[in-house]
């Protein structure tokens, strides 16, 4: 009956909420509406995970943090994607890629 | 560095805008998740029940973001803080005697470190400290205090002085002092000025004395030989502190007139700075006084005396090390003097 979730592996989290916030700027139940969309359903954020990791990605200084108005008129914060938080997109998506390549590598020749 | 201190004072100092916020930030997540799941079919009560287990804990949700936010450290060490206060408030005996011993503790070790620093680790301000001696092995001092017969000195009359100086080769120079300069101060009082006359210390030094030092003038010159001669134009040089603090080191100070016990003297230079005077007083003279202007100056009958003692004596002596032989050979030769002085006094 459920969706065939997967859990995220460790670190990957940061990595999603950079991607999405790269499309533009979010409240935080967006940021877990569009991983999941864009995922195909298969990814889902552990919705008690994904405000520490956004508060943590503000005090790094990748993400910034204003108060906005929402689609149905309610006051909700709105996350985007600071100048340093583009370069550490660019460096986490190519160590992704790194290691996904080597891992299926592994995988491969076995 | 600088933005994540001022995110993370803001989440201590303004802590409550800061809760407020995270409150309503999950608030409205909460609110929308509700919304979503009633659109997919559920009753609202349900939707509230799945949404709070989707969820998990609020408040251990919350207190993830404070962490996040980096509160935790900041707020626990303060917390710390606060009760280390109120339990030394509450013992105020204790709280006394511990803020008494520190700060003696410290103010001891920074007035030994002082004077270490000021006697042991700076350098002297002479030229080769090393080859300096001073004669005698006690310190004892002022005119009419010293005791031939102990076999003990310190002090020296002029005439011993100037028969040393004479005969011991081993010193290149042969410097002698006021010993007890510090309990006779002599009137002062600079001349062309409305100034007060003031008591001064002045020690009364032999004409080699900076010579015997190796020192350089801060302005004009040093005392020399022919400063230290009987009928000599009276002279003085003028220690570098007192003419900072009474003068404000003004250069006219130099070559000018000054009053000292009704005599006038004249000012030929301004001693080096750093050097405070043969046993580097805090206090030292103000004026250094040829020897032989002392019995005009302070009318004192001892200075051509052989029977009074009231010069130290330091020696430079740089051709070789100082060594026992030496002290030996100065001590004999010392003897003699003696000797020579009481038999005068039996002829």
């Amino acid at each position: 009956m459920a969706a065939p979730h997967i859990d995220l592996p460790q670190g990957t989290l940061d990595l999603l909420i950079l991607r999405t916030l790269a499309l533009g700027r979010q409240h935080g139940w967006a940021i877990s509406e569009r991983v999941q969309q864009m995922s195909g359903d298969v990814l889902r954020i552990q919705q008690g995970s994904l405000y520490p990791a956004l508060h943590r990605l503000e005090r790094r200084g990748w993400i910034k943090a204003h108060w906005g108005t929402s689609e149905n008129n309610r006051r909700a914060k709105f996350y985007e994607l600071s100048k340093s938080g583009r370069q550490q997109l660019e460096v986490e998506t190519d160590a992704w890629a790194k290691l996904t390549a080597a891992v299926a590598q592994v995988l491969g020749t076995v | 560095m600088l933005s994540d201190l001022i995110f993370r004072l803001r989440s201590l100092f303004r802590r409550r805008a800061v809760e407020n916020e995270l409150d309503d930030e999950l608030q409205f997540h909460l609110e929308q998740q509700v919304e979503k799941n009633v659109r997919s079919g559920l009753t609202r009560e349900d939707a509230i029940r799945q949404t709070s287990l989707e969820f998990g804990g609020l408040g251990h949700v919350k207190e993830d973001c404070r962490e996040s936010r980096g509160i935790t450290f900041l707020e626990t060490t303060a917390r710390d803080i606060r009760y280390a206060l109120r339990q030394l408030s509450r013992t105020p005996a204790f709280t006394v005697t511990v803020l008494l011993t520190l700060a003696l503790g410290i103010g001891a070790n920074a007035a030994i470190f002082t004077l270490v620093n000021a006697v042991l680790l700076k350098k002297l301000p002479v030229a080769d400290p090393a080859s300096l001696v001073r004669l005698g092995d006690n310190n004892d001092c002022c005119v009419g205090s010293g005791n031939r017969q102990d076999g003990d000195f310190a002090m020296f009359s002029t005439d011993t002085y100037e028969q040393l100086k004479k005969n011991a080769p081993e010193f290149e120079e042969l410097a002698a002092m006021q010993a007890g300069f510090w309990g006779r101060p002599v009137i002062a009082r600079r001349d062309g000025t409305q100034d007060a006359a003031r008591p001064v210390a002045a020690e009364f030094v032999s004409g080699n004395y900076f010579r015997t030092f190796g020192l350089q003038p801060r302005a004009g010159r040093l005392l020399m030989d022919a400063d230290d001669t009987q009928g000599a134009p009276m002279t003085a040089v003028m220690d570098y502190e007192a003419w900072q603090r009474n003068y404000a080191g003004d250069a006219s100070v130099v070559g000018s007139t000054f009053w000292i016990n009704t005599k006038s003297v004249t000012v030929v230079g301004i001693a080096p700075e750093g050097f405070y005077g043969d046993r580097m007083s805090v206090t030292p003279a103000e004026f250094y006084l040829p020897i032989e202007a002392m019995p005009v100056l302070a009318n004192s009958p001892y200075v051509h005396d052989p029977e009074q003692d009231w010069l130290y004596i330091v020696g430079r002596n740089v051709r070789s090390p100082w060594s026992r032989s030496k002290t030996a050979s100065t001590w004999l030769l010392h003897r003699r003097i003696m000797d020579a002085g009481s038999s005068d006094d039996a002829i």
